[in-house]
Protein backbone atom coordinates (compact mmCIF):
# COMPACT_ATOMS: atom_id res chain seq x y z
CA UNK A 1 0.00 0.00 0.00
CA UNK A 2 1.33 3.28 -1.10
CA UNK A 3 1.10 6.84 1.09
CA UNK A 4 -1.37 7.90 -1.71
CA UNK A 5 -3.73 4.83 -1.08
CA UNK A 6 -3.53 5.94 2.97
CA UNK A 7 -4.66 9.45 1.85
CA UNK A 8 -7.31 8.36 -0.15
CA UNK A 9 -8.71 6.19 2.59
CA UNK A 10 -8.14 8.65 5.03
CA UNK A 11 -10.13 11.46 2.63
CA UNK A 12 -12.97 8.70 2.45
CA UNK A 13 -13.08 8.60 6.47
CA UNK A 14 -12.90 11.89 6.53
CA UNK A 15 -15.80 12.26 4.19
CA UNK A 16 -17.83 10.12 6.07
CA UNK A 17 -17.08 11.84 9.22
CA UNK A 18 -18.44 14.90 7.63
CA UNK A 19 -21.34 13.02 5.53
CA UNK A 20 -22.95 12.09 9.68
CA UNK A 21 -21.51 15.46 10.95
CA UNK A 22 -24.62 16.75 9.14
CA UNK A 23 -26.93 13.63 9.66
CA UNK A 24 -26.25 14.05 12.99
CA UNK A 25 -26.64 17.70 13.31
CA UNK A 26 -30.38 17.05 11.74
CA UNK A 27 -31.00 14.65 14.41
CA UNK A 28 -30.31 17.32 17.13
CA UNK A 29 -32.06 20.24 15.45
CA UNK A 30 -34.97 17.91 14.61
CA UNK A 31 -35.34 17.66 18.45
CA UNK A 32 -35.31 21.05 19.20
CA UNK A 33 -38.07 22.10 16.41
CA UNK A 34 -41.59 22.71 16.41
CA UNK A 35 -43.35 19.89 14.10
CA UNK A 36 -45.89 22.07 13.62
CA UNK A 37 -44.62 25.33 12.74
CA UNK A 38 -43.18 27.40 9.53
CA UNK A 39 -39.59 26.56 10.25
CA UNK A 40 -40.17 23.27 9.64
CA UNK A 41 -42.38 23.45 7.05
CA UNK A 42 -39.41 25.49 5.01
CA UNK A 43 -36.49 23.16 5.79
CA UNK A 44 -38.70 20.21 4.43
CA UNK A 45 -39.12 22.43 1.57
CA UNK A 46 -35.68 22.65 1.28
CA UNK A 47 -34.81 18.98 1.77
CA UNK A 48 -37.24 18.01 -0.80
CA UNK A 49 -36.29 20.57 -3.35
CA UNK A 50 -33.00 19.36 -2.99
CA UNK A 51 -33.89 15.97 -3.99
CA UNK A 52 -35.42 16.98 -6.76
CA UNK A 53 -32.62 19.35 -7.98
CA UNK A 54 -30.42 16.53 -7.99
CA UNK A 55 -32.55 13.81 -9.88
CA UNK A 56 -33.33 16.44 -12.29
CA UNK A 57 -29.46 17.65 -12.73
CA UNK A 58 -28.76 13.69 -13.38
CA UNK A 59 -31.20 13.54 -16.16
CA UNK A 60 -30.17 16.40 -17.45
CA UNK A 61 -27.00 17.57 -17.31
CA UNK A 62 -25.19 14.12 -16.47
CA UNK A 63 -21.50 13.69 -15.60
CA UNK A 64 -19.21 10.05 -15.96
CA UNK A 65 -21.02 7.42 -18.25
CA UNK A 66 -24.29 9.16 -18.93
CA UNK A 67 -22.69 12.30 -20.00
CA UNK A 68 -21.94 10.45 -23.44
CA UNK A 69 -26.19 9.41 -23.82
CA UNK A 70 -28.68 12.07 -25.83
CA UNK A 71 -30.66 13.91 -23.79
CA UNK A 72 -33.56 13.10 -25.94
CA UNK A 73 -33.14 9.81 -25.58
CA UNK A 74 -32.82 9.86 -20.89
CA UNK A 75 -36.09 11.88 -21.47
CA UNK A 76 -37.34 9.30 -23.50
CA UNK A 77 -36.10 5.98 -20.83
CA UNK A 78 -37.83 8.65 -17.93
CA UNK A 79 -41.31 8.40 -20.29
CA UNK A 80 -41.13 5.28 -20.93
CA UNK A 81 -40.87 4.63 -17.42
CA UNK A 82 -43.55 6.36 -16.26
CA UNK A 83 -45.55 4.34 -18.80
CA UNK A 84 -44.58 1.13 -18.06
CA UNK A 85 -45.33 1.91 -14.15
CA UNK A 86 -48.68 3.03 -15.16
CA UNK A 87 -49.04 0.06 -17.64
CA UNK A 88 -47.94 -2.22 -15.05
CA UNK A 89 -50.49 -1.59 -12.20
CA UNK A 90 -47.93 1.04 -10.28
CA UNK A 91 -45.07 -1.53 -10.22
CA UNK A 92 -41.82 0.65 -9.57
CA UNK A 93 -39.91 -2.63 -10.54
CA UNK A 94 -41.25 -3.16 -14.05
CA UNK A 95 -41.00 0.99 -14.40
CA UNK A 96 -37.02 1.02 -13.81
CA UNK A 97 -36.18 -1.85 -15.49
CA UNK A 98 -38.39 -1.19 -18.90
CA UNK A 99 -36.84 2.30 -18.17
CA UNK A 100 -33.62 1.46 -17.68
CA UNK A 101 -33.33 -1.17 -20.70
CA UNK A 102 -34.72 1.41 -22.94
CA UNK A 103 -31.64 4.20 -22.83
CA UNK A 104 -28.94 1.58 -23.92
CA UNK A 105 -31.17 0.06 -26.70
CA UNK A 106 -32.23 3.08 -28.03
CA UNK A 107 -28.90 4.97 -27.47
CA UNK A 108 -27.59 1.38 -30.13
CA UNK A 109 -30.64 1.69 -32.24
CA UNK A 110 -29.88 5.26 -33.42
CA UNK A 111 -25.99 4.85 -33.44
CA UNK B 1 -35.08 -6.90 30.12
CA UNK B 2 -38.55 -7.01 29.33
CA UNK B 3 -39.02 -4.05 27.16
CA UNK B 4 -38.12 -4.95 23.56
CA UNK B 5 -36.58 -2.33 21.77
CA UNK B 6 -36.90 -3.68 18.30
CA UNK B 7 -40.37 -3.87 17.18
CA UNK B 8 -39.86 -7.73 15.66
CA UNK B 9 -42.86 -6.86 13.36
CA UNK B 10 -41.80 -3.59 12.11
CA UNK B 11 -38.50 -4.96 11.56
CA UNK B 12 -39.56 -7.44 9.07
CA UNK B 13 -41.87 -5.48 7.23
CA UNK B 14 -39.02 -2.93 6.98
CA UNK B 15 -36.81 -5.67 5.64
CA UNK B 16 -39.45 -7.01 3.47
CA UNK B 17 -40.76 -3.79 1.66
CA UNK B 18 -36.60 -3.06 1.09
CA UNK B 19 -36.49 -6.06 -1.31
CA UNK B 20 -39.17 -5.87 -2.89
CA UNK B 21 -37.73 -2.81 -5.03
CA UNK B 22 -35.58 -0.33 -3.81
CA UNK B 23 -32.50 -2.81 -2.37
CA UNK B 24 -32.51 -4.17 -6.27
CA UNK B 25 -32.12 -0.64 -7.90
CA UNK B 26 -30.02 0.69 -5.06
CA UNK B 27 -27.87 -2.60 -6.08
CA UNK B 28 -27.70 -2.28 -9.35
CA UNK B 29 -26.71 0.97 -8.92
CA UNK B 30 -24.06 0.09 -6.56
CA UNK B 31 -22.68 -2.57 -9.01
CA UNK B 32 -22.37 0.28 -12.05
CA UNK B 33 -20.37 2.49 -9.18
CA UNK B 34 -18.31 -0.74 -7.79
CA UNK B 35 -17.47 -1.03 -11.34
CA UNK B 36 -16.19 2.53 -11.56
CA UNK B 37 -14.53 2.74 -8.79
CA UNK B 38 -12.38 -0.08 -9.88
CA UNK B 39 -11.74 1.16 -13.32
CA UNK B 40 -10.58 4.52 -11.95
CA UNK B 41 -7.79 2.98 -9.97
CA UNK B 42 -8.87 2.57 -6.21
CA UNK B 43 -8.65 -0.46 -4.35
CA UNK B 44 -11.14 -2.97 -3.09
CA UNK B 45 -10.93 -1.64 0.64
CA UNK B 46 -11.37 1.80 0.15
CA UNK B 47 -14.52 1.51 -2.61
CA UNK B 48 -15.71 -0.77 0.13
CA UNK B 49 -14.92 1.86 2.58
CA UNK B 50 -16.62 4.67 0.71
CA UNK B 51 -19.96 3.01 0.65
CA UNK B 52 -20.20 1.95 4.35
CA UNK B 53 -19.17 5.60 5.38
CA UNK B 54 -20.24 8.36 2.98
CA UNK B 55 -23.64 5.82 2.41
CA UNK B 56 -24.57 8.32 -0.26
CA UNK B 57 -24.39 7.27 -3.81
CA UNK B 58 -23.77 10.96 -5.50
CA UNK B 59 -21.10 11.90 -2.90
CA UNK B 60 -19.35 8.75 -3.84
CA UNK B 61 -19.81 9.60 -7.25
CA UNK B 62 -18.02 12.90 -6.93
CA UNK B 63 -15.27 11.41 -4.98
CA UNK B 64 -14.50 8.94 -7.59
CA UNK B 65 -14.30 11.35 -10.48
CA UNK B 66 -12.64 14.02 -8.66
CA UNK B 67 -10.07 11.74 -7.54
CA UNK B 68 -9.97 10.73 -11.06
CA UNK B 69 -9.51 14.09 -12.52
CA UNK B 70 -6.87 14.65 -10.19
CA UNK B 71 -8.01 17.13 -7.50
CA UNK B 72 -6.09 17.51 -4.35
CA UNK B 73 -7.59 15.41 -1.31
CA UNK B 74 -8.85 18.50 0.79
CA UNK B 75 -10.74 19.65 -2.17
CA UNK B 76 -12.33 16.12 -2.42
CA UNK B 77 -13.27 16.19 1.14
CA UNK B 78 -15.01 19.53 1.29
CA UNK B 79 -17.17 18.94 -2.28
CA UNK B 80 -18.50 15.32 -0.71
CA UNK B 81 -19.27 17.21 2.94
CA UNK B 82 -20.37 19.98 1.09
CA UNK B 83 -22.62 17.74 -1.08
CA UNK B 84 -23.75 15.77 1.91
CA UNK B 85 -25.17 18.96 3.96
CA UNK B 86 -28.99 17.64 1.81
CA UNK B 87 -28.50 15.09 5.20
CA UNK B 88 -29.29 18.12 7.67
CA UNK B 89 -33.15 18.77 6.02
CA UNK B 90 -33.57 15.44 5.79
CA UNK B 91 -32.90 14.34 8.97
CA UNK B 92 -34.52 17.13 10.93
CA UNK B 93 -38.08 16.28 8.33
CA UNK B 94 -37.42 12.67 9.20
CA UNK B 95 -36.76 12.31 12.68
CA UNK B 96 -40.34 13.68 13.84
CA UNK B 97 -42.05 10.55 12.46
CA UNK B 98 -39.63 8.11 13.94
CA UNK B 99 -40.31 9.30 17.09
CA UNK B 100 -42.10 7.17 19.88
CA UNK B 101 -42.06 7.33 23.94
CA UNK B 102 -39.07 4.70 25.57
CA UNK B 103 -36.50 4.94 22.64
CA UNK B 104 -33.40 5.83 23.48
CA UNK B 105 -32.06 8.86 22.41
CA UNK B 106 -28.77 7.00 20.35
CA UNK B 107 -31.44 5.40 18.53
CA UNK B 108 -32.12 8.41 16.31
CA UNK B 109 -28.53 8.62 15.76
CA UNK B 110 -28.27 5.37 14.42
CA UNK B 111 -31.14 6.30 12.09
CA UNK B 112 -29.66 8.83 11.11
CA UNK B 113 -26.64 7.48 9.90
CA UNK B 114 -28.51 4.54 7.66
CA UNK B 115 -30.33 7.10 6.27
CA UNK B 116 -30.02 8.05 2.81
CA UNK B 117 -31.99 9.38 -0.10
CA UNK B 118 -33.97 5.84 -0.78
CA UNK B 119 -34.67 5.40 2.87
CA UNK B 120 -35.41 8.77 3.20
CA UNK B 121 -37.95 9.53 0.27
CA UNK B 122 -39.44 5.89 1.19
CA UNK B 123 -40.24 6.53 4.79
CA UNK B 124 -41.61 9.91 4.44
CA UNK B 125 -44.84 8.56 2.39
CA UNK B 126 -44.53 5.27 4.16
CA UNK B 127 -43.92 5.78 8.01
CA UNK B 128 -47.30 8.04 8.72
CA UNK B 129 -49.15 4.91 7.22
CA UNK B 130 -47.63 2.23 10.41
CA UNK B 131 -48.16 2.45 14.11
CA UNK B 132 -46.16 4.81 16.30
CA UNK B 133 -44.25 1.94 17.64
CA UNK B 134 -43.16 0.26 14.95
CA UNK B 135 -41.98 3.43 12.49
CA UNK B 136 -38.47 3.49 14.30
CA UNK B 137 -37.91 -0.55 13.79
CA UNK B 138 -39.67 -0.53 9.99
CA UNK B 139 -37.16 2.38 9.39
CA UNK B 140 -33.65 0.60 10.62
CA UNK B 141 -34.79 -3.03 9.37
CA UNK B 142 -35.37 -0.91 5.92
CA UNK B 143 -32.18 1.47 5.94
CA UNK B 144 -30.14 -1.20 7.03
CA UNK B 145 -31.55 -3.89 4.50
CA UNK B 146 -30.30 -1.34 2.08
CA UNK B 147 -26.85 -0.46 3.48
CA UNK B 148 -26.34 -4.31 3.48
CA UNK B 149 -27.36 -5.07 -0.32
CA UNK B 150 -25.23 -2.07 -1.84
CA UNK B 151 -21.99 -3.34 0.64
CA UNK B 152 -22.17 -6.58 -1.31
CA UNK B 153 -23.09 -4.85 -4.24
CA UNK B 154 -20.25 -2.08 -4.20
CA UNK B 155 -17.99 -5.12 -4.18
CA UNK B 156 -19.53 -7.23 -6.34
CA UNK B 157 -19.36 -4.61 -9.06
CA UNK B 158 -15.56 -3.74 -8.58
CA UNK B 159 -14.99 -7.71 -9.02
CA UNK B 160 -17.03 -7.93 -11.96
CA UNK B 161 -15.44 -4.42 -13.71
CA UNK B 162 -14.14 -5.96 -16.66
CA UNK B 163 -17.15 -8.84 -17.43
CA UNK B 164 -19.71 -5.82 -17.40
CA UNK B 165 -21.00 -5.30 -21.13
CA UNK B 166 -20.86 -1.32 -21.42
CA UNK B 167 -24.63 -1.47 -22.38
CA UNK B 168 -25.91 -2.96 -18.87
CA UNK B 169 -23.62 -0.58 -16.81
CA UNK B 170 -25.19 2.12 -18.56
CA UNK B 171 -28.55 0.94 -17.40
CA UNK B 172 -27.34 0.19 -13.73
CA UNK B 173 -26.68 3.85 -13.44
CA UNK B 174 -29.59 5.27 -15.03
CA UNK B 175 -31.82 3.10 -12.87
CA UNK B 176 -31.47 5.11 -9.77
CA UNK B 177 -32.64 8.45 -11.42
CA UNK B 178 -35.53 6.43 -12.66
CA UNK B 179 -36.31 5.27 -9.64
CA UNK B 180 -36.47 8.27 -7.58
CA UNK B 181 -38.61 10.55 -10.10
CA UNK B 182 -41.43 7.12 -10.20
CA UNK B 183 -40.49 7.72 -6.50
CA UNK B 184 -41.26 11.56 -5.85
CA UNK B 185 -43.85 11.70 -8.55
CA UNK B 186 -46.32 8.35 -7.86
CA UNK B 187 -49.17 9.49 -5.53
CA UNK B 188 -48.26 12.94 -4.95
CA UNK B 189 -50.75 14.42 -2.49
CA UNK B 190 -49.30 17.16 -0.42
CA UNK B 191 -49.61 20.28 -2.10
CA UNK B 192 -46.10 21.89 -0.69
CA UNK B 193 -44.46 18.55 -1.46
CA UNK B 194 -45.37 19.18 -5.20
CA UNK B 195 -44.48 22.93 -5.23
CA UNK B 196 -40.95 22.36 -3.61
CA UNK B 197 -40.47 19.02 -6.13
CA UNK B 198 -40.58 21.43 -9.27
CA UNK B 199 -39.41 24.30 -7.93
CA UNK B 200 -36.30 21.99 -6.84
CA UNK B 201 -36.60 20.78 -10.34
CA UNK B 202 -35.94 23.68 -12.15
CA UNK B 203 -33.90 25.74 -9.87
CA UNK B 204 -31.52 22.65 -9.00
CA UNK B 205 -30.25 22.16 -12.65
CA UNK B 206 -30.46 25.84 -13.58
CA UNK B 207 -27.96 26.67 -10.64
CA UNK B 208 -25.88 23.88 -11.94
CA UNK B 209 -24.98 25.69 -15.22
CA UNK B 210 -23.73 28.58 -13.42
CA UNK B 211 -21.60 27.24 -10.21
CA UNK B 212 -22.11 23.45 -10.09
CA UNK B 213 -20.90 22.73 -6.59
CA UNK B 214 -23.91 24.68 -5.24
CA UNK B 215 -26.42 23.24 -7.27
CA UNK B 216 -27.66 20.86 -4.51
CA UNK B 217 -27.32 23.31 -1.53
CA UNK B 218 -28.67 26.89 -3.83
CA UNK B 219 -31.20 24.51 -5.79
CA UNK B 220 -32.50 23.49 -1.99
CA UNK B 221 -32.36 26.34 -0.44
CA UNK B 222 -33.80 28.74 -3.47
CA UNK B 223 -36.20 26.41 -4.73
CA UNK B 224 -37.48 25.27 -1.75
CA UNK B 225 -38.12 28.57 0.03
CA UNK B 226 -39.74 29.69 -3.04
CA UNK B 227 -41.92 26.86 -2.81
CA UNK B 228 -42.28 27.53 0.69
CA UNK B 229 -43.69 30.92 -0.20
CA UNK B 230 -46.19 29.98 -2.59
CA UNK B 231 -47.41 27.68 -0.81
CA UNK B 232 -48.28 29.73 2.76
CA UNK B 233 -51.40 29.97 4.29
CA UNK B 234 -52.16 33.86 3.86
CA UNK B 235 -55.01 33.71 6.33
CA UNK B 236 -53.19 31.36 8.93
CA UNK B 237 -50.97 33.88 10.24
CA UNK B 238 -50.56 32.46 13.45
Amino acid sequence: MTTNDLMLAATIVGCGAGSFLWRGLGVWVADRVNVRGEWFRWVSCVAFAMIAGLVCRVVFLPVGELAQTTLWWRLAGVAIALVAYRLARKSMLVGVLTGAAALPLLERLAA
Amino acid sequence: MTKQLISPDGWRLGVREAFATPAWVLGVGYIGYGSLAQSQGFTAWQTALSTISIWALPGQLILVEMHTLGAAFPLILLAVIFSSSRFLPMAVTLMPMLRAPGIPSYRYYVAGYVMAMTSWAVAVRRLPELPQPQRMSYFLGFASALLVTSMICTVGGYYAAGSLPAPLRLAFIFANPLYFTLLLTADLRDRTVVWALACGAVVGPLIHLMLPSWSVIGGGLIGGTLAFLLTRRKAAAT
